[in-house]
């Protein structure tokens, strides 16, 4: 076995996202449990499991079910659905379906596997610190979060941890469909599954980076002692918060966090649209219905998914005009979903459906999904989002587009391809008591939720509300679906079963099932690695960098949206400080403009990046010891946060440019072409850590 | 059918927000029965059993495009003749001289400050270093102004066919200002004040809820608000000032 094979990594990560599937879903039946008896000690050996820290007598306190509001939603988008979708079945099916013989990049592939499965056991793992896990919500709004208990600290390093993650796996996705489509594998048919991986991909390559430098904010807040999200003037238990600046906007999290997070659903849901597809058609036994139309709905909605973020913000006091643009993106966006469900249900006329099990779940998801799409519309409308916003209502309608939706289309993924993989089919009959099972008591939990929320009763209750006079009636329904969530988890058992007992990869003679090998071994042929392809007139290697670099324009634009946000938003931003500095400037654009090459040259150029560290390290040093600190004011904070990160950023060059320039350089004599792709690709690199050290210097010393 | 799980339409707002949400949700049931009738037809029509070998061109001629644009025309309607118009109206400042009655509510965890300028109509000065159990808006008693301002906590009281407009803010984390009867919820955000307001049609005792996660003691972030007659209004005001003077 090769840790880098594309098998392998999906493998690995198909196997990490279920164990995450069921850390989340086990979060779940404790949320479920505290709901349905509220105030009520939790059986002895549970209660003896959570410990007297955070059930003392036996009583879940809010504190811990707050850990669980918030993991339960982190686990489940982050850890589980986000991997098995866009990590497992894409890195184990994509080079299958496009006659590529590997991923463009296996190393950052295997790469991006560790760096989740870290981030993954970091997050769960900060249930065991003092405070417990982050406590609030998966959304982690400021300036909660940022007074919250060190699990937060936790939360955030995953999230940075995992942003690098799924970007080093959505470039490969994205580099290997473009150069590494086998022979006769073209944009026109291309299968359905391979576009929904490739949107997917983009929208995780270029939105992710927006969370990833909130997080870094958040963390200087909390680390630092900055105020990017704190507002002047605090008062915490009576307390006014010292030793802030103040100052700084709390929604700027928001914004941040739901430019990611609102292309991060159509991450969750677009990869379900192409394993059913994939299903459909083959259960059915005809093509794609509209196939052209459903590409060109996928790659719109891919588009359309950057703006749409602050629907989630109706009701922050945004103005009507806002307002009236994100409704309206909201309802355009909401057009390529009918068309997506609509051509699926119209791929079925005319065909010879037979209803296996994958074919059941994949059947399900449509119905699922069109109710969780659907009551999406009110929630769009800010006059109605109003009724329904924080409340059941919009818990039901993400979990029909999630639980019952995606994970279905995942489940029907898994039964469908698991002959692909293992050589032999699960068992029909477990499959549908899984099914069945599942079908019914999902609805039985998330049904009763819309009217829950049409009565006005708040989601993140600890109590479920039984504080209110309005939600009363509701509480008797909240043990019933409680009910329905120990039957949903007895249900999983036959797929647990079915999976453990079919494990090992066995090919019954005369199944009729293709050798999985052999699905790939016909269609070998080299990657083009640093060689152009003649058809997308790129290389491996130069897209690759040039996808890379996108994301990281992203992630830095995002940091420069809130410098820019705050400083305009500031009465009293201090004006900047004197000095500028002309010897980092020099020393860097020196670096880059010595890069080429050369050993002479690429070790000029790491000399010149490594002092610009040393000279950097020194700069701030003595700054902070004559006490100008990033907690002064925001403009310190936001020269700070900018400069490190861009700091890290040179770090990262040198120390390539010094492996280029050391282990590598064998490959001048070896390999030359390679050499010269990297050598190319590292120069855009340093051009680019170029631009924006001079955007932060222009920004900060000329505007 | 939905209406009866709705909370009391008791504001002036109420009727036409819930009236949104009444024609999209009857505009979703319609799509969705539709789409669902095609769904289970196909189904029916072509198990295999029903249709042994796939029949090739399948679904031709123009009704799924007729079928989009009749969904896509729904969404118009909703959006520009009642959503968009809806949420503006409700946004529009409401009509000079309707003698509205002024209120802060100032959110903390995890209770509701609620501070009424009195008679004379003018808030007094606050002082976040006054705040006491008997003084939960901190209002400076020295500030003439203040002298006849009520302050009170997590009880809003409020007269019918009067606006009402609150100024909301937070003095910790976000939370959000929810009035079910009133179709009112407002993120009540730190370092922020928002102006809102709106209008009681009718008398009742209701429920003041946090629906933003604020922390450990969201789930009680519970407050009352009760909507009564004009001069039961004015009584009550008359009370709460005259308790405040020895």
């Amino acid at each position: 076995m090769r840790w880098t094979d594309h098998k392998t990594v999906g493998l690995l990560y198909g196997v990490t996202a279920l164990g995450f599937l069921l850390v989340g879903f086990l979060l779940m039946i404790l949320m479920r449990w505290q709901l349905a008896w509220p105030g009520q000690p939790l059986p002895s050996w549970l209660a003896a499991g959570l410990g007297e820290a955070n059930a003392p007598g036996g009583i879940m306190l809010p504190e811990f079910y707050n850990q669980l509001v918030a993991m339960h939603g982190t686990v489940m988008v982050f850890l589980a659905v986000v991997p098995l979708a866009a990590g497992a079945f894409a890195n184990y099916f994509i080079p299958l379906q496009i006659g590529a013989p590997e991923m463009a990049f296996p190393r950052l592939n295997a790469l991006s596997y560790w760096l989740y499965l870290i981030a993954g056991v970091i997050m769960v793992a900060s249930f065991f610190v003092e405070g417990g896990a982050a406590n609030s919500g998966w959304t982690s709004y400021a300036p909660l979060a940022v007074i919250a208990t060190t699990g937060q600290n936790y939360w955030l390093i995953g999230i940075f941890l995992l942003g690098v993650s799924s970007a080093l796996n959505a470039l490969n996705v994205l580099v290997t469909i473009i150069q590494g489509r086998g022979p006769g594998v073209t944009w026109i048919n291309l299968p359905f599954f391979v576009w929904s991986q490739l949107v997917t991909a983009l929208l995780l390559l270029l939105a992710f980076p927006a969370l990833q430098a909130a997080a870094i904010f958040q963390l200087m807040d909390r680390l630092a002692g900055t105020s990017f999200f704190l507002p002047s003037g605090l008062v915490i238990g009576g307390v006014p918060l010292q030793g802030i600046s103040g100052g700084g906007s709390p929604l700027l999290w928001q914004h941040l966090f739901w430019f990611l997070g609102h292309p991060e659903v159509y991450v969750l849901i677009l990869p379900a649209m192409g394993i059913v597809a994939e299903v459909i058609t083959a259960h059915a036994r005809r093509p794609l219905w509209g196939y052209g139309l459903m590409v060109a709905a996928v790659l719109f909605m891919g588009g359309m998914s950057m703006v749409v973020w602050a629907h989630h913000m109706f009701l922050t006091g945004m103005g009507t005009s806002l307002g009236t643009f994100f409704q309206l993106t909201t309802f355009i966006i909401s057009i390529p979903s009918v068309i997506l469900v609509s051509a699926l249900v119209l791929t079925l006329w005319g065909g010879s459906i037979t209803f296996g099990t994958p074919m059941l779940f994949a059947l399900a998801f449509l119905p699922m999904f069109g109710i969780g799409g659907l009551t999406g519309l009110p929630l769009g409308l800010a006059a109605s989002d109003v009724s329904l916003h924080d409340t059941y209502y919009i818990v039901a309608h993400f979990h029909y587009l999630v639980a019952p939706g995606t994970l279905f289309a995942l489940f029907a993924g898994i039964y469908h391809f698991w002959p692909q993989i293992t050589g032999r089919a699960l068992n029909e009959t477990l499959g549908k008591i899984h099914f069945w099972g599942s079908f019914v008591c999902m609805n039985l939990i998330f049904l009763p939720m819309f009217a829950i929320g049409l009565m006005g009763v708040n989601r993140r209750l600890w109590d479920a509300g039984a504080s209110y006079a309005h939600a009363q009636p509701t509480l008797q329904w909240q043990t019933h679906m409680t009910y329905a969530a120990f039957a949903l988890a007895l249900f999983q058992l036959p797929f647990v079963v079915n999976v453990f007992t079919h494990a090992r990869a066995r090919r019954d003679p005369g199944s009729g099932i293709r050798d999985p090998q052999e699905l790939s071994s016909g269609s070998r042929f080299p990657v083009p690695g640093s060689r152009t392809r003649p058809d997308t007139g790129t290389s491996a290697a130069k897209l690759g960098m040039w996808l890379f670099l996108a994301s990281e324009t992203m992630f830095f634009a995002s940091l420069f949206s809130g410098y820019v946000m705050l400083r305009a938003g500031s009465v009293t931003w201090q004006d900047r400080f004197n000095g500028f500095p002309w010897l980092e400037t020099l020393l860097l654009v020196g670096a880059s403009a010595a890069f080429g090459p050369s050993r002479f040259r690429l070790i000029a150029a790491n000399a010149l990046g490594l002092t610009f560290i040393a000279i950097k390290i020194g700069t701030d040093a003595l700054m902070l010891r004559n006490g100008v600190l990033p907690s002064d004011n925001l403009m310190l904070a936001s020269w700070y946060t900018l400069t490190w990160v861009h700091a890290a950023h040179v770090l990262g060059g040198a120390i390539f440019t010094g492996w280029l320039a050391g282990p590598s350089f064998r490959m001048f004599e070896a390999e030359r072409e390679r050499w010269l792709a990297r050598i190319d690709a590292t120069r855009k690199y340093w051009l680019f850590v170029d631009v924006v050290w001079l955007a932060i210097v222009i920004g900060f010393f000329f505007i | 059918m939905i209406e009866r799980w709705l909370p009391a339409a008791a504001s002036s707002d109420a009727p036409l927000l819930d009236a949104v949400l009444m024609s999209v949700h009857v505009h979703m049931l319609l799509i969705f029965v539709g789409w669902l009738a095609v769904f289970v037809y196909a189904l029916a029509r072509f198990r295999k059993g029903a249709n042994p070998e796939p029949r090739q061109p399948g679904v031709r001629g123009v009704w799924p495009a007729l079928a989009i644009g009749a969904v896509i025309a729904g969404d118009v309607v909703i959006l520009f003749a009642l959503a968009l118009p809806a949420w503006s109206g409700r946004n529009a400042p409401p009509p000079a001289g309707v003698n509205p009655v002024e209120v802060r509510v100032t959110a903390e965890q995890f209770a509701w400050n609620i501070h009424y300028p009195g008679p004379d109509g003018v808030f007094g000065r606050t002082d976040q270093t006054l705040v006491s159990a008997s003084n939960p808006v901190g209002i400076d008693r020295s500030d003439p102004a203040a002298r006849d301002d009520i302050g009170l906590l997590n009880i809003l009281t409020l007269p019918v066919y009067r606006t009402v407009f609150v100024q909301l803010t937070s003095r910790d984390v976000i939370h959000s200002f929810t009035l079910n009867e009133m179709r009112i919820k407002q993120d009540a955000n730190p370092g922020m004040t928002t102006r809102i307001w709106f209008t009681p049609t009718q008398t009742g005792n209701w429920e003041i809820a946090c629906s933003q996660l604020c922390g450990l003691g969201h789930y009680r972030m519970r407050g009352e608000y009760h909507v009564v007659t004009p001069e039961e209004w004015e009584k009550w005001q008359a009370d709460e000032v005259a308790r405040l003077l020895p």
